[in-house]
């Protein structure tokens, strides 16, 4: 019984042929009819309100980021679809309680982060990023937090 | 492009080309000017290009200008490939997505409407009524579509077990082709199964379809008089000894989702599994093959 429901979980459940992939960034919980959503899940056929519902409901706890979300789109013009982990900088910006980023990054900074908040960030990131050191998955959000104008403190 | 007619409420599309490296500040960037939502439009190794979409509050002439501004001050211009901008009249999305369905006739006695399509008349047919949304069978695929007629032609009452149910079409269907019938439909994920409950209750076949998460395997010797499995041919050749073990002697097995490509392989298991190929049908790249196990 394991073993076949190992076995099972390699192959999809239906006759899914998929007919194409979206990929938007949409703000948490704010998924509508309105563009992009409506004109590009429209002309794949897929159904715009359900998304919307399903997006809202899986993303209506995260406050204001943005959520990268791809949609795989069937032959049958049913979809399913997966939410990935928002910027580093959505998290960083959400993390220190920042508007924005310096439009001058090396000469004027715009506030700090603790390197404590790196790494729960990093932590976060991880699904996403091309690594499973997390040494390495905090140098990459580091150097997002210094292209936004951030100095690093202990 | 600009609108002609100022009180037709349009959108400004910003189509950025960029290298890979700058997605994330590009993007966080866009938001911060006020763009709804993004999409990728195109994706390769040395280059994307991101759809932008901002409201009619938002001056179309100068977004060209800040974009660039801000590429500019965040050291990333030559990033930038290149920046277009176009006006795109607002529409009812949600209508236009709507219009892309019609009712269809299956075989000589079903048709599968979506709920906003329902016909006035339905000249003796038994409607099912499913909207596509995210669980498969909407009846617009020619796997459920051959599933349904071999139904039609085959199902005449007693048990049935729909395998990978989906929107719970198949088991719907033959609910409405025969009042006489124990149904179970059953899927391994649980969205499926939330989905077809709700489109059971909604085709009024609640009390005559029992809806599980589960496997064939929970069903082995539990004799259905007709297993049906709309699946891959990977996943049916998995399961040929479980679904054998659900259908009674002189039982049939109706099996689809199967590209003809693969077609051979399931027909070995089938007769593997001791069973005897009594149709075979195929429309575009798919086949549906219909089984009888042994009578004892």
């Amino acid at each position: 019984m394991s073993s076949r429901t190992n076995r099972l979980a390699n192959y999809p459940i239906m006759a899914k042929k998929i007919t194409g992939y979206i990929k938007l960034q949409v703000p948490a919980g704010k998924a509508n009819p309105a563009p992009p959503i409506g004109p590009a899940l429209g002309q794949h056929g897929v159904n715009i309100m359900e998304f919307c519902k399903a997006f809202n409901a899986k993303t209506a706890n995260m406050g204001d980021l943005k959520i990268p979300v791809v949609i795989t789109v069937f032959a049958d013009r049913s979809f399913t679809f997966i939410t990935k982990t928002p910027p580093a900088t959505d998290l960083i910006k959400k993390a220190i309680g920042l508007d924005k980023g310096s439009a001058k990054p090396n000469r004027e900074k715009v506030g700090k982060i603790s390197r404590q908040q790196i790494e729960e960030i990093a932590r976060t990131k991880m699904p996403d990023l091309n690594t499973t050191s997390l040494a390495s998955a905090m140098r990459t959000i580091e150097g997002s937090a210094k292209n936004m104008g951030l100095e690093i403190t202990d | 492009m600009k609108s002609k007619h100022s009180q037709e409420k349009i959108w400004h599309l910003v189509t950025v080309t960029i290298a890979p490296t700058v997605e994330e500040t590009v993007s966080a960037m866009l938001f911060d000017l006020g763009a709804n939502g993004l999409i990728t439009l195109e994706e390769n190794e040395s280059s994307l290009r991101l759809g932008a979409y901002f409201d009619q509050s938002t001056k179309a002439e100068t977004l060209a200008r800040e974009i660039e501004g801000e590429c500019g001050r965040a050291g990333i211009l030559p990033f930038l490939l290149s920046l277009e901008l176009a006006d795109i009249a607002d529409q009812d999305w949600m209508q236009k997505w709507k219009e892309g369905f019609e009712p269809i006739n299956i075989g000589e006695r079903l048709m599968v409407a979506p709920s906003w399509k329902l016909p006035a008349d339905a000249a003796n047919r038994a409607v099912i009524q499913i909207d596509p949304g995210m669980a498969f069978g909407t009846g617009t695929h020619e796997t459920t579509r051959l599933c349904l007629e071999a139904l039609e032609a085959r199902w005449t009452g007693g048990s049935l077990i729909d395998v990978g149910t989906g929107t719970g079409i198949l088991a719907i269907a033959a609910a409405l082709l025969s009042t006489q019938a124990r149904i179970v439909a059953i899927d391994i994920d649980p969205l499926a199964v939330a989905v077809a409950s709700e489109n059971c209750a909604i085709n009024n076949v609640e009390q005559r379809i029992e809806v599980r998460q589960g496997q064939p395997s929970d069903f082995a010797g539990l004799q259905f008089d007709m297993v049906v499995a709309n699946l891959t041919a990977e996943v049916i050749i998995a399961l040929m000894d479980d679904l054998t073990r659900c259908v009674k002697p002189a039982g049939l097995m109706i099996l689809s989702g199967i590209l003809t490509t693969l077609r051979g392989d399931v027909e070995r298991a089938i007769e593997a599994a001791g069973l005897t190929i009594s149709e075979r049908k195929a429309a575009g790249e798919w086949s549906m093959l219909v089984a009888r196990s042994e009578a004892t």
